[in-house]
């Protein structure tokens, strides 16, 4: 009972994702395996490796056909305001070639990821003359959606020491963003107090359509109580469509709206970097890890903001029970994300659970607990607490 | 592991309820995105012009003949499509015979341009037929100068002309008959007759060899007459030289002609003629083209066809007349014979009158007319057979059924029960609780309530006597003197709701004293000029209404809608010194919003342009005012009920002597009042208080208390009032008898077939009717000769009866037969598809132009006006990204309505935008002009927004023109003349 209070207690507390991603494509995904989550969003270990799903240079070590979700629920809250959102993130297939020598797999998680809905805060002017009135007005924005990754995966095993992954990526997907221009008349009662009356609204959406090839390459070296691994992903030209819908509501999309405008856009490669070090330790295993992003560079941004830099530093430590039938993880992660006009720094705390009692299923909890400061025209303050949940079921198809 | 299960499934669901979902913004501060500009583009006049593009010259919904500008003149042209209208069904029926066919024109609106300037009404449109003409034409009669045909043979209404040389020889037209087509005005529509041009004669046929009785018997022929001059010189004896040359008339021609016929332009061979309208006035003619589609106002036009088809018809004949009825049993017998009347073949028995009456009607017998005696039926005679009577017909139609015979019945039978009392109210000595004849009044029964003076208030002549004329009478309902009601005229103390003057009010809304003329109460202030105001302004009660206390509101005294010299300052729409105002400069901006202070901005200087309230030099808008009330009621000058008033009625005059506007609706005061004994109530004078008998007001009538109304049967000696004894039902046992609701009906009888050849028939008895107590039956019937009959009716009963109706009705013949049917048919289009081809003809290569402007727009010769901006064409290349904020962008023209050539026939018009494409001119949109303004906003954000959008191209500019083609159709000829001094303008508010 004394737990089930704690965590009331921290749902009313904490509350995030993303909120903020308004740079970019959005936020980069770094990671969507909870498993992997719950060791400080790790890239390259995971805490319950029981099937060998979670890295791409090792998961050939499995015989067993391997199937997984997972969805995560994450809660906000901003200037008091509480924010849900719920959504299936990640869908793999893996599947052996050579018996515990190559494996072969498929994959789908998202790439950006942005949703978001802002409305600034204070009026903007434009001047009146002889003419014409002076006007006041405030911009809403929303954002939804993003380019989603659909991968082919390979590992191999080069020797008992050293192994490779190859990943092939497809971009695809569509960011949506709704605008909303609130103008107003300025008006004075006879104290000065100014008065704004709603004039008009002008509305657009636009709608960004991604599609581009990406490679990431991933190597492994163990030994019985040490894993060094290595990764390196890098994109083509990711093409962008912009169709630009005139006076068109969420909804009015619905009806089928041709577009009023098309613009394409092409974005560079953003550069990812990854190395880990793993260390057995009498009870557990020990990790940390780095991870460096590098960004695309394009003609189109979110509200004109540049693709974040971003550096990561996490740590965690994850150990077996009762045979493997239960695996606890814990992290810690460090994320700085900046460029010129935006730093964000967010800090979190992650606990994972696997239960692998089941013959042939892993099912792996994660609970995410973390702040966000972020810095651009404002400093907010973002906490969020997300859970996250895994499924992955397998089978022995191949002898 | 149970707990443990009901644990983590109470923690999701905590966690799912946790938050609440909500989708509201998050508000930050200013991110410096979409921010907002304005741009402003002024006309290029250099690079603006105008452009003549024709418009196709069947694509107006209007058509015009008459009078134009320069002096000439524009007709109307129609011609028909024979491929469409041969698709038309009469085309392909063999069994018609065309009668006539008239081309119908809708006239919409007639014009004068010779009319006086100041009058701009339009001329009566009650003209006569003759004020156009028309004429049935070939191409070679549509020609130039040059006698060159000037329009094609297969000419299109999308097709576009040039007419700039129009030479028609109407010198030639009208001396030729067979190119004059007679018109007529009907109802505001004009129809010109195409008959003899349209409908041609079937020559090949069997009837010209045929006599003429030989032709009048066979249906498709028919024997034709032609009357005309049959000798030109005459000879007349002893005739003057002059005179013998009157012509001699008769039959010229006589032949049996072949009915079937057809119309020309259902032959796909048929030769193309035109139909040229011409005005006879100086007054142009506005008919609606076949392009229009027909509304509740207009009619586009049609050919109105009238033809006989030859078809199979239905048709009825009765075989009999209703002659005479011969009573026998009966006295009196009503009877209805005329066919064409609703009720015929009626007949009404009774015995009304002593003596034998045969009466023939044109309507039902309306029983309650009547006084009834003497029962047809009388309790002696019950249960016996009577023959009631006879019943001569007349035959008509024999032929038809001379060979079988006919079939009769009685029908629709109702009788009336004879009774002493139907309604049971009579009063007797063993029932006494009957009230008809019980020599006393009954409440309910009717009485003249009008006291013992025996007239009605109406005629009472104040003087204890009564008047037959009411006008004579003393009652005076319309009185206003004495009426206890405030009438508009009256004097009355603007006291207000507590009928206070302020210095009485209590200042809890009541007043100090009760009688304002005897009050010894203290003042609570001073009113020297005796208005019921306090002079310091004091209102205790608060109830003084004031819209206005510092008397500063403006008033256009001299209504001239414009502030003059004298006049308050509030709201007077113009900022006067003293006046407080918004110092934020021209920008109407706050240096505390904008971080800047602008021009003007905080100089403690009111700079034009700046926000001003314009409440007068107090500062205060009235509504801010002290003492500021619009609800109080003292001082409103309205009188308000309660407020003290002389009643003197509207001439203000008490002791004027005169009755004639006294109130008085009870001259000879007997009128029931239910003041008691004393007669004296609590609002009369010298009233003191309630009578002690307890007769005031107890609601019922008491000794002394007027007569009239009372609801009683008042008497004194010989005097009493008038009342009728019939019952509660107010009846006469006689009326009672002949109510339609006593009516009882009695079944039909049983169809009897008379057999015209073997004069004879089959006895019908009253079978059908068992159970009805009366029946009634057809007990003979005998031909009288061949020609006529007799049918003898019976009838029996079981009770007493006071009269019956019935109907007798038999078999109608009916046949079909092949013969001609008359019909009309009206035909605009055939398939949904218009065969009337028709345009306007004018000279259209010259152009109205304007005195001083080089851009004017008018729909018929093709003119619009090329809008060209400074800037605008870069702006848009360079901008592709940014967003238009629609309201606020827009495009201002101005007009020249001063220019001489400035024209327009409505108030409103229609302004279409459109591109330009080379050749190619679009419509991008419309934009409807109301009450002839002179200047325009039109919203063109949206159109900007276009063209950011690569949507359509700007290039040099976009187009403006008039668009008359919409509901209600305008004007062709409007020439709208833009006002190049002040130049049109594009404003542009858009986010970058």
């Amino acid at each position: 009972m004394r737990n089930i209070l704690l965590i009331i207690f921290f749902s009313f507390s904490f509350c995030s994702q993303y909120y903020f991603s308004l740079y970019g494509a959005g936020e980069k995904i770094i990671t969507s395996n909870p498993s992997n989550i719950s060791l400080g969003w790790s890239n390259l270990f995971s805490s319950n490796n029981y099937l060998q799903s979670a890295s791409l240079s090792n998961f050939y070590r499995s015989d067993l056909v391997r199937l997984s979700v997972s969805s995560d629920f994450n809660f906000s809250s901003i200037n008091n305001i509480n924010y849900y959102n719920q959504k299936m993130n990640y869908f793999s297939f893996l599947m052996p070639l050579n018996n515990k020598k190559q494996g072969i797999g498929l994959s789908l998680s998202p790439y950006y990821r942005i949703n978001s809905n802002i409305i600034e805060s204070n009026y903007s002017y434009i001047p009146g003359d002889i003419n014409n009135d002076p006007l006041a007005y405030k911009t809403e924005y929303s954002f939804s959606g993003g380019p989603s990754i659909a991968s082919i995966l390979l590992s191999s095993k080069i020797n008992s020491k050293l192994s490779f992954g190859l990943k092939f990526d497809y971009i695809f997907g569509s960011l949506y963003s709704y605008v909303k221009h609130n103008i107003y008349n300025v008006n004075y009662d006879i104290d000065e107090e100014v008065l704004y009356t709603l004039n008009s609204v002008d509305q657009y959406t636009s709608i960004k359509n991604y599609s581009g090839y990406g490679l990431k390459l991933e190597s492994s070296y163990n030994n019985l109580k040490n894993k060094l691994v290595t990764s390196f992903s890098i994109l083509n030209q990711t093409k962008i469509i912009d169709y630009f819908y005139d006076d068109i509501a969420p909804g009015g999309l619905e009806l089928g709206f041709n577009y009023n405008a098309r613009n394409d856009y092409k974005i560079s490669s953003p550069i990812e970097f990854n190395i880990g070090y793993s260390r057995l330790l009498k009870r557990g295993s020990f990790i940390i890890e780095y991870y460096l992003y590098h960004p695309f560079e394009s003609d189109v941004y979110i509200l004109d903001n540049r693709d974040l830099n971003k550096n990561k530093f996490n740590f965690g430590y994850h150990q077996k029970f009762l045979n493997n039938k239960f695996t606890l993880g814990a992290g810690f992660y460090m994320i700085n994300s900046y460029n010129d006009s935006i730093e964000s720094n967010k800090q979190g705390f992650t606990i994972g659970l696997g239960l692998n009692t089941l013959k042939y299923i892993t099912a792996d909890f994660c609970l995410e607990l973390g702040k966000n400061k972020i810095e651009f025209s404002e400093v907010l303050n973002e906490n969020y607490i997300n859970l996250y949940i895994g499924l992955s079921a397998s089978d022995i198809w191949f002898k | 592991m149970f707990n443990m299960k009901n644990n983590i499934l109470f923690l999701f669901i905590l966690f799912l309820i946790s938050c609440d979902f909500n989708d509201t913004p998050v508000s930050v501060d200013d991110i410096n995105q979409d921010e907002l500009n304005y741009k402003e583009f002024s006309l290029n006049l250099e690079l603006s012009d105008t452009i003549q593009k024709l418009p196709s010259i069947g694509e107006s919904l209007l058509m015009y003949s008459g009078p134009i500008y320069n002096e000439t003149d524009i007709y109307s042209i129609f011609s028909f499509d024979n491929e469409i209208f041969s698709n038309y069904d009469l085309c392909i029926d063999d069994t018609i015979s065309y009668n006539s066919l008239y081309l119908v024109l809708d006239l919409v609106n007639e014009y004068s341009l010779n009319q006086n300037e100041n009058d701009s009404q339009p001329p009566n449109n009650d003209i006569d037929a003759t004020s156009i003409s028309a004429y049935w034409v070939d191409y070679s009669d549509i020609v130039n100068s040059d006698g060159e045909n000037l329009i094609d043979q297969d000419w299109l209404e999308s097709d576009t002309y040039l007419f700039n040389d129009i030479n028609i020889n109407f010198n030639e037209l009208n001396a030729d008959n067979s190119k004059q087509l007679f018109v007529e005005n009907i109802l505001g529509k004009y129809y010109i007759d195409l008959t003899d041009n349209l409908i041609s004669i079937n020559q090949n046929n069997d009837c010209g060899s045929l006599g003429v009785d030989e032709c009048n018997n066979t249906d498709m022929c028919y024997w034709k007459e032609e009357w005309g001059i049959v000798n030109e010189g005459a000879s007349y004896p002893d005739c003057l030289p002059d005179d013998c040359f009157y012509p001699e008339y008769g039959t010229t021609n006589a032949e049996c002609s072949y009915l079937i016929n057809s119309i020309d332009i259902c032959n796909t061979d048929y030769v193309d003629k035109l139909l040229l309208i011409s005005s006879n006035s100086e007054i142009t003619h506005e008919f609606v083209s076949s392009d229009y589609t027909s509304d509740y106002s207009n009619t586009e036009p049609y050919l109105n066809i009238l033809y006989d088809d030859f078809e199979e018809l239905t048709k009825k004949s009765n075989k009999f007349i209703l002659n005479t009825t011969i009573p026998d049993y009966a006295t009196t017998n009503y009877y209805i014979s005329d066919t064409l009347l609703n009720n015929y073949n009626y007949i009404f028995i009774s015995n009304l009158f002593n003596q034998q009456t045969i009466e023939e009607l044109d309507d039902s017998l309306i029983w309650s007319d009547y006084i009834f005696d003497t029962p047809l039926i009388n309790s002696n005679s019950l249960n016996v057979e009577h023959h009631l009577l006879d019943i001569d017909i007349d035959l008509i139609n024999i032929d038809n059924y001379s060979s079988s015979g006919i079939s009769f019945w009685l029908d629709n039978i109702k009788y009336l029960k004879y009774s002493d009392d139907p309604n049971n109210d009579n009063w007797n000595p063993e029932d006494s609780t009957g009230t008809e004849g019980n020599n006393i009044w009954d409440v309910g029964e009717y009485i003249e309530d009008y006291g013992l003076d025996l007239c009605s208030s109406y005629f009472e002549d104040g003087l204890g006597g009564c008047v037959t004329d009411s006008t004579m009478s003393a009652y005076n309902i319309d009185g206003t003197e004495g009426n206890n009601i405030w009438d508009n005229g009256e004097k009355y103390s603007d006291y207000g709701l507590d009928a206070c003057p302020d210095i009485y009010e209590d200042s809890i809304g009541g007043c100090l004293c009760s009688l304002l003329e005897d009050c010894s109460q203290e003042t609570v202030c001073e009113d020297e000029n005796l208005d019921g105001l306090c002079d310091n302004g004091l209102d205790p009660n608060l109830d003084n209404y004031n819209s206005d206390p510092s008397e500063d509101d403006w008033f256009d005294t001299n209504n001239n809608q414009e502030w003059d010299e004298g006049e308050g300052l509030e709201g007077n729409n113009q900022r006067d010194e003293g006046e407080p105002f918004s110092d934020v400069g021209l920008d109407g901006l706050l240096e505390s919003l904008v971080g800047y202070s602008d021009e003007g901005e905080n100089d403690n200087i009111y700079n034009f342009g700046e926000p001003y309230f314009d409440t007068g030099p107090d500062s205060l808008f009235s509504v801010n005012e002290i003492n500021y009330n619009i609800i109080g009621k003292q001082n409103d000058k309205l009188y308000q009920f309660g407020e003290p008033f002389d009643d003197c009625g509207i001439d203000s005059e008490c002791n004027d002597s005169d009755l004639s506007d006294d109130y008085n609706i009870d001259p000879n005061n007997d009128t029931w009042n239910d003041c008691g004994s004393d007669t004296l109530c609590p609002n009369n004078n010298g009233y003191i208080e309630p009578d002690e008998d307890g007769s005031e007001l107890n609601g019922l009538w008491d000794e002394n208390e007027g007569t009239e109304l009372n609801g009683l049967h008042d008497s004194n000696n010989n005097v009493e009032e008038y009342f009728e004894d019939y019952g509660l039902d107010n009846i006469q046992n006689n009326n009672e008898l002949v109510l339609d609701n006593q009516k009882i009906e009695v079944s039909m009888t049983d169809t009897i077939f008379f057999d015209y050849l073997n004069n004879t028939y089959n006895p019908i008895d009253f079978s059908n009717q068992e159970s009805d107590s009366l029946k009634v039956w057809i007990s003979s019937i005998e031909k009288n000769s061949d020609s006529s009959m007799k049918i003898s009716v019976s009838s029996l009963s079981e009770q007493q009866i006071l009269g019956l109706e019935f109907k007798i009705k038999h078999d109608v013949y009916t046949t079909q037969i092949m013969d001609w049917n008359g019909k009309e048919r009206n035909v605009a289009k055939v398939d949904f598809d218009s065969y009337i081809k028709d345009f306007s003809i004018f000279n259209n290569s010259s152009s109205i132009l304007p005195d001083s402007s080089n851009l004017f727009m008018n729909y018929a010769y093709g003119i619009s006006t090329l809008l060209n901006f400074d800037g605008l064409g870069y702006f848009i290349e360079n901008n592709r990204d940014i967003v238009i904020n629609e309201n606020n962008s827009k495009l201002k023209l101005f007009f020249k309505k001063n220019d001489p050539n400035f024209m327009l026939e409505s108030n409103n018009y229609m302004i279409d935008v459109n591109k330009i494409d080379g050749t190619e001119i679009s419509t991008l949109f419309s934009y409807f002009v109301q009450n002839n303004p002179d200047s325009l906003v039109i919203p063109i954000g949206n159109l900007i927004q276009e063209y950011i959008d690569n949507e359509h191209n700007y290039g040099d500019g976009f187009l403006i023109s008039l668009n008359p083609n919409q509901y209600p159709a305008i004007y062709n000829f409007n020439n709208i003349i833009l006002d190049t001094t002040k130049s049109p303008i594009i404003e542009i508010y858009y986010f970058k």
